[in-house]
């Protein structure tokens, strides 16, 4: 099983958005298929803004979630690439590649976070996630291609 | 021995680190049993772990945790990072690794 596809990979220039914009439109493929509702989206935001962006887990790299919420229905992961980097509440945490992790409970997402961080302790994957010029380049990181 | 990998939420970036220092002490062919678990800032207390990893920008939030016992990451997915810390603590522990 991939960790993510086509369908749930985005990329903009991400001039002129803020950080909540790219946290929200980062869910959107996961609220268009019903996934998750816009209460956790709005749940994540909150979190960032008042806990500080220890979201940012590494060089430009963010990955949003909160606690689970009764809305959520599975385990899922989205990813947005923006060309621009963007900044996570201040300056000090700019970001280009915004993971969007949402689960239902505490242990459904086990299967996804395996595969994300066998991804990014590997610096050559994220180079080529960072340096992806295309939707397809981006899938292409997790499908090992 | 035990580490606890601590985020505000305790199920995404605790969860990231907990799997890649799981991976860590595989690699370095660890035999001591290590207990790797992740939890939430609200919920951990001193008496949990022996040592507990945390992103640097909730150090304030473990503040009450014993600083020679908290590790605070810079960056949660560098593993030379993780690893200098890891081996830091299973050399004072006198803990056999590669």
């Amino acid at each position: 099983m991939e960790l993510l596809t086509k369908e749930r990979i985005q990329r903009i220039a991400g001039k002129d958005i803020f950080w909540q914009d790219a946290i929200s439109l980062s869910a959107q493929p996961l609220l268009d298929k019903k996934i998750i509702s816009k209460d956790y989206i709005d749940s994540v935001i909150t979190v960032c803004q008042e806990k500080g962006p220890y979201m940012n887990i590494g060089p430009q790299i963010v990955l949003a979630h909160a606690r689970p919420m009764p809305s959520t229905i599975q385990a899922a992961i989205a990813l947005l690439q923006t060309e621009e980097e963007i900044p996570l509440i201040d300056s000090s945490h700019p970001a280009r590649l915004w993971f969007f992790l949402a689960t239902p409970d505490t242990t459904s997402h086990i299967a996804i976070m395996q595969q994300l961080a066998a991804t990014l302790i590997n610096s050559s994957k994220v180079q080529r996630l960072l340096s992806a010029k295309s939707i397809d380049d981006l899938a292409n990181v997790f499908s090992d291609k | 021995m035990k580490f606890l990998c601590i985020c505000q939420s305790g199920l995404g970036s605790s969860f990231m680190v907990q799997m890649n220092i799981q991976n860590i002490l595989n690699e370095a062919n660890v035999t001591e049993e290590i207990t790797i678990d992740h939890s939430d800032v609200g919920s951990t207390t001193a008496d949990l772990a022996d040592y507990f990893f945390v992103d640097a920008t909730l150090g304030e939030a473990v503040s009450s945790l014993p600083k020679e016992r908290v590790i605070l990451l810079k960056s949660l997915i560098d593993k030379n990072e993780i690893q200098a810390a890891v081996y830091k603590i299973l050399d004072n522990e006198s803990i056999s690794h590669d």
